[in-house]
């Protein structure tokens, strides 16, 4: 197990330096002239390339490559072209937001997913069954943004019940902070519901198939759910 | 009673397991997700960040973004698999991990006919559609009737009109050829590129495997959506292009399903009896290994072309899909969206119609997998 | 809390979820102090940098700088020019030497006192190409900047130029000081009636009252916050709910359904921002005088009006707006003229079917809309138009002026000499980047106007350069939109300027 474990992080840094290759290269093929686009449309190729110098975009690859991945695993992200201020300090404020709202998902979705799953497979047949079924695959059949739209028509405008904006501050209260995320969450549960319905369902009859097969041969007569 | 909330509990204990690894792989579809989420919600989160660099070309602020949600991503699979692992014996002991790409879908217990005909059925009104676009439509996709616009349905206008006073019903008919062409290419991209690659992987072993597996490693850890959104934010948009950068994406798990099913066939004896015979790498690949490995390919392709319309949409919508004013339900959604309380039919209709093509393929893809891979659709 | 549906018994779960719901909104609303007052106003793009000389973007950009800081003069609503940093002003006779009074006192919001060094040194700033300003070319006529005295300052123009006045009141003129142009992007220190508190990109940019403003009784919010907020439906929908006080610039189709609110309403006013398509006069076949006019007559303006901007807006000849004095309203604006244009487009050779590529940049459905239905008449001339919507920044970086067919929007300028100099004279920097016209009639008539300080003189000289248009042009200017703000009906004071902004500083929160 352990070898295990270790097979798979050594594989995972590998690909990491692979994907920090690929990202690096590609963005750096991007047609646009960065200095140009930086500089303004007034901006003379002189200025443009005083300013390529300036950011190092004249030396080769590989040893922009190198600067850009050491001062990245130290923590310095760079400079923003547009905005000019630090990307690091922005970036990881939005990444906190992101991880609030991937994992509050997460967590509705693992947990109506294997409610919904176990009911659809306890009362397999009947109707929680199918309203289940029907349930998931409609929230799956349409792409997010139309779900979400729908949600903020009704709740935020139609009825006022929860805000149509996704985020409010901590320090505006947690009270305000969850209600804002009510929406987005139920927004991506909707979508990603039926993955996980479906596949706790299956397990769960097969577990369930498998334990009273079990307990009908061990009172020694064939038995029937 | 009791007798029967001891079995629920057991029964319980052990179902679990294998969702909670699938939970971990859906963070793939989240990542995508909340792409649109943030965006519609004006959630400042990094999916919102990352859209705006791309639109502004901010170039560190597109590198930092993209590999710290790579990363995440790398570090969800990561967890995934341990999970898998912890859950799974066989992997405990230096295994390989079975490929969970072909996930089970239809429940069981619904009788093989109901979800094909359904589905099928479907399928079949849409492919009609599309097909007869041209001659059933009403009118055509780009005619503007200014004085009608925001009709309601009537006999004139069977789903009303936009903004525009285009019709909207003879929109959903060119749409439909759009969405499928999207959906067919995509899907044919990837299977034309995947199916070989994991034949061969499969087939030959060895170094060949290895160099085909890490670079499917390497291009599945991307979130699905950021290497569509870098493609197309780089070339100006178009139908093909979309559906290139979609069929590109679709490859790995196409190569990985591929692979795994050719491994499984490379135990039986019609493939030593072949290479005995002196048969020629083709003639084994194509006469005997492609044969079997259709049915799950079958299944795959169902599940690739309803992801690619949805992603279609979503692309759509973040304004790097299909171009105006080509009738395309993703657009026509996005569109009418400012319009939603006054003339709500605008996004309602092609809402509608694209959620039936979904759900009818993927009625589809379910009946098939019962048909043709009795080992996962079961005997119940 | 609206009606639930008739219950035959009010059980406990039903009276829970009653008061669950009840609770609900309080739950939701942040509580704030009692005493402060807070406006939040929506905008749907986020401000590109916080450097008033770097700015490009308009909108957001230039209502946090008018927020933020002063400029030496600024424009009213009705866009006569009047003093802000700057009590008076006198220019000399020739138009050469402009020479402004600085009001005493003003002081930033570390506590520096403005003095006339920091004026020569914003405008240097301007001037400098390191800095990249879009300003610079506007100001290139001015020779040299000096500090007479701590509160006078003297510019040196090469050429007489009759409205220094008003174009130093351009929002990239904010006076900045050289003691704090490293902060300038991270945190901000101008003169003007807030102060900057900070700014989370993509979330909000929030600022606070500045109590040692030069105005008395000014601002009376306590706090301003800019609330980035991308989507429109939840933008409004956020206005309706009480979540946010005002909206930024509303589209056609949200004017139509917040003039049905009840809980705000719609301010909008005619403003100067145009749109239109534009040829570039360098690139074939638009070197052909005639294709040119085939296209002008290709274009039905009222009609383009009612489809993209559902009415919000006014048909125009040229970027002089119609609510301008000099701008001529006996010259008919009419419909398409089809037989003409392909009568036209056949005598230059150009044959039916010809496939045109019209480059629009998106984000902008009112322009979609306008492009889209200009593809619909060019048809009827057997012009058959691809439409290739790119992304707004990319547009701007790659497409703008170097491909030969597209639409384009600009937000207005405060002169008739700013709207149209830059765009029609043959040395105008936006006519070099954007479309190569050259007209040596058109140049002169350019050039008398912005030298003459006589109003009749320029309304005649202007008047004539909007009649030489209709001949032969390197774009249709289509229309002057509307801009439009949603308001909450608990805000007053709130003034929306045709500059494509709102003045927060006289704004205050009923109950």
């Amino acid at each position: 197990m352990a070898a295990y474990v270790a097979q798979r992080l050594v594989s995972v840094v590998v690909i990491m330096v692979a994907i920090s290759i690929l990202v690096f290269l590609a963005t750096h093929a991007l047609p646009s002239n960065a200095a140009a686009l930086i500089l303004g449309q007034y901006s003379t190729p002189e200025m443009q390339a005083a300013l390529e110098h300036k950011l190092g975009f004249d030396q080769p690859l590989p040893v922009q490559y190198w600067h850009w991945a050491s001062h990245m695993l130290q923590g310095d992200m760079g400079q923003s072209f547009e905005m000019e201020r630090p990307v690091a300090p922005m970036l990881w404020d939005a990444f906190g937001r992101f991880a609030i709202l991937a994992l509050s998902s997460m967590a509705v979705v693992s947990t109506v997913g294997l409610a919904l799953g176990v009911i659809a497979a306890v009362w397999r047949g009947r109707w929680p069954d199918h309203a289940a079924s029907v349930f998931t695959y409609f929230g799956v059949s349409l792409p997010e943004f139309y779900w979400g739209l729908v949600l903020v028509l009704i709740f935020g405008s139609t009825f006022h019940l929860l805000p149509s904006t996704g985020y409010a501050s901590l320090s505006d209260g947690v009270g305000a902070f969850l209600a804002h995320l009510v929406l987005p969450v139920a927004t991506l549960t909707l979508t990603l519901l039926a993955h996980v319905t479906r596949l706790t369902r299956s397990s769960m009859m097969e577990a369930l198939d498998s334990m009273y097969v079990k307990v009908a041969r061990a009172r020694g007569c064939p038995n029937a759910w | 009673m009791p007798e029967r909330l001891v079995i629920l509990r057991h029964a319980l204990r052990n179902a679990l397991i294998p969702s909670i690894t699938v939970l971990a792989q859906d963070f793939g579809f989240l990542i995508g997700g909340i792409v649109a989420v943030e965006t519609v919600f004006a959630f400042p989160g990094l999916g919102r960040m990352l859209v705006t660099a791309l639109e502004r070309q901010d170039l560190p602020l597109m590198q930092a973004a993209i590999l710290v949600l790579t990363a995440v991503y790398c570090l969800a699979n990561l967890t995934a698999d341990l999970l898998y692992g912890v859950a799974n014996p066989r992997i405990r002991y230096g295994g390989a991990i079975d490929d969970l790409a072909v996930a089970p879908a239809l429940p069981r217990g619904r009788r093989l006919p109901t979800a094909l005909v359904v589905g099928g059925g479907f399928v079949l009104i849409l492919i009609v559609a599309a097909a007869s676009a041209q001659w059933i439509a009403p009118y055509p996709y780009d005619q503007m009737h200014i004085r009608d616009r925001f009709s309601t349905p009537s006999l004139h206008y069977l789903a009303g009109t936009d903004e525009y006073g285009r019709d909207v019903f003879s929109r959903l008919l060119f749409g439909s050829q759009l969405s499928l062409v999207l959906g067919i290419a995509a899907t044919l991209i990837s299977m034309g590129i995947g199916v070989p690659l994991g034949l061969i992987a499969g087939y030959r072993r060895g170094a060949t495997d290895e160099l085909i597996t890490r670079t499917l490693d390497v291009m599945m850890a991307f979130p699905p959506i950021m290497l569509v959104l870098l493609i197309l934010a780089v070339t100006p948009p178009s139908l093909m292009k979309t559906a290139i950068a979609i069929g590109v994406l679709a490859v790995a798990p196409i190569t990985r399903v591929t692979r795994s099913v050719t491994l499984d066939l490379m135990s039986g004896e019609f493939i030593e009896a072949a290479r005995a015979r002196g048969e020629r790498l083709r003639y084994i690949l194509v006469r005997e290994l492609l044969p079997n490995v259709w049915p799950v390919l079958m299944v795959e392709a169902s599940l690739r072309v309803v992801f690619a319309v949805l992603l279609g949409a979503v692309l759509s919508f973040l304004g790097f899909g299909v171009q105006p004013p080509a009738a395309d339900w993703g657009l026509m959604i996005s569109n009418g969206r400012a319009f939603v309380e006054t003339a709500p039919w605008i996004s309602l209709a092609p809402g509608i119609a694209m959620s039936l093509t979904v759900i009818g393929i993927s009625l589809v893809g379910d009946g098939l997998r019962e048909v043709l891979d009795p080992r996962l659709g079961g005997r119940r | 809390m609206r009606e639930t549906s008739l219950q035959p018994r009010i059980t406990r779960r039903s009276a829970l979820k009653m008061a669950g719901a009840a609770a609900l909104p309080a739950l939701i609303k942040p509580t704030r102090a009692a005493e402060e007052s807070v406006l939040r106003a929506a905008f749907a793009i986020q401000p590109s940098t916080l450097d008033p000389q770097k700015m490009r973007v308009g909108g957001v950009d230039y209502n946090y700088v008018y927020n933020c800081f002063s400029r030496l003069t600024a424009q009213d609503p009705k866009l006569q020019v009047q003093p802000d940093l700057a009590t008076s002003r006198e220019a000399a006779e020739d138009l050469k030497t402009w020479t402004f009074h600085l009001r005493p006192g003003v002081k930033f919001h570390n506590g520096k006192p403005l003095d006339a060094a920091d004026v020569v040194f914003t405008f240097k700033r301007i001037l400098d190409k390191e800095v990249g300003s879009v300003l610079r070319v506007n100001f290139s006529i001015v020779d040299s900047i000096e500090a007479i005295d701590p509160l006078t300052v003297r510019f040196n123009l090469s050429i007489p130029y009759a409205d220094l006045a008003a174009a130093v009141a351009a929002y990239q003129a904010a006076i900045v000081s050289e003691s704090m142009v490293d902060t300038l992007t991270t945190h901000p220190i101008g003169t003007g009636p807030f102060r900057f508190v900070e700014y989370r990109p993509g979330d909000q940019l929030v600022m606070e009252r500045n109590p040692d403003y030069f105005l008395p009784d000014v601002p009376t919010l306590d706090r301003a916050i800019i609330r980035i907020i991308p989507e429109f439906t939840t933008s409004v929908a956020a206005l309706e709910s009480g979540a946010v006080d005002a909206v930024f610039d509303l589209p056609p189709e949200q004017i139509e359904k917040l003039a049905k609110s009840i809980v705000a309403h719609v301010d909008e006013v005619q403003a100067g921002r145009w749109q239109g398509i534009i040829w570039n006069c360098e690139m074939k076949p638009f070197d052909d005088p005639r294709i040119r006019r085939a296209l002008n007559k290709l274009i039905d303006k009222q009609a383009i009006v009612d489809i993209a901007m559902f009415g919000h807006a006014t048909p125009t000849l040229t970027p002089i707006p119609p609510f301008h004095p000099y701008f001529r309203k006996d010259i008919p604006i009419g419909g398409a003229d089809i037989a003409g244009a392909k009568k036209l487009l056949a005598e230059a050779g150009i044959p039916s079917g010809w496939e045109l590529e019209m480059y629009v940049p998106g984000n902008n459905p009112a322009r979609e809309r306008l492009a889209t239905a200009f593809r619909e008449t060019a048809k009827q001339a057997g012009i058959n138009v691809q439409l290739r919507i790119a992304p707004p920044d990319k547009f701007f970086a790659e497409m703008e002026g170097k491909v030969r067919f597209s639409a384009d929007g600009f937000y207005g300028r405060a002169t008739p000499d700013l709207m149209v100099y830059p765009w029609y004279h043959s040395s105008g920097s936006w006519n070099n980047t954007l479309w190569h016209y050259h007209n040596p009639e058109v140049d002169k008539v350019l050039d008398a106007a912005r030298a003459t300080s006589s109003t009749a003189e320029q309304a005649r000289l202007y008047g004539r350069f909007q009649e030489m248009l209709l001949d032969d042009s390197p774009g249709s200017i289509i229309y002057v939109q509307n801009f439009a703000c949603g308001v909450s009906n608990k805000v007053e004071g709130l003034v929306i300027s045709p500059l494509m902004l709102m003045d927060f500083s006289k704004a205050a929160l009923t109950a």
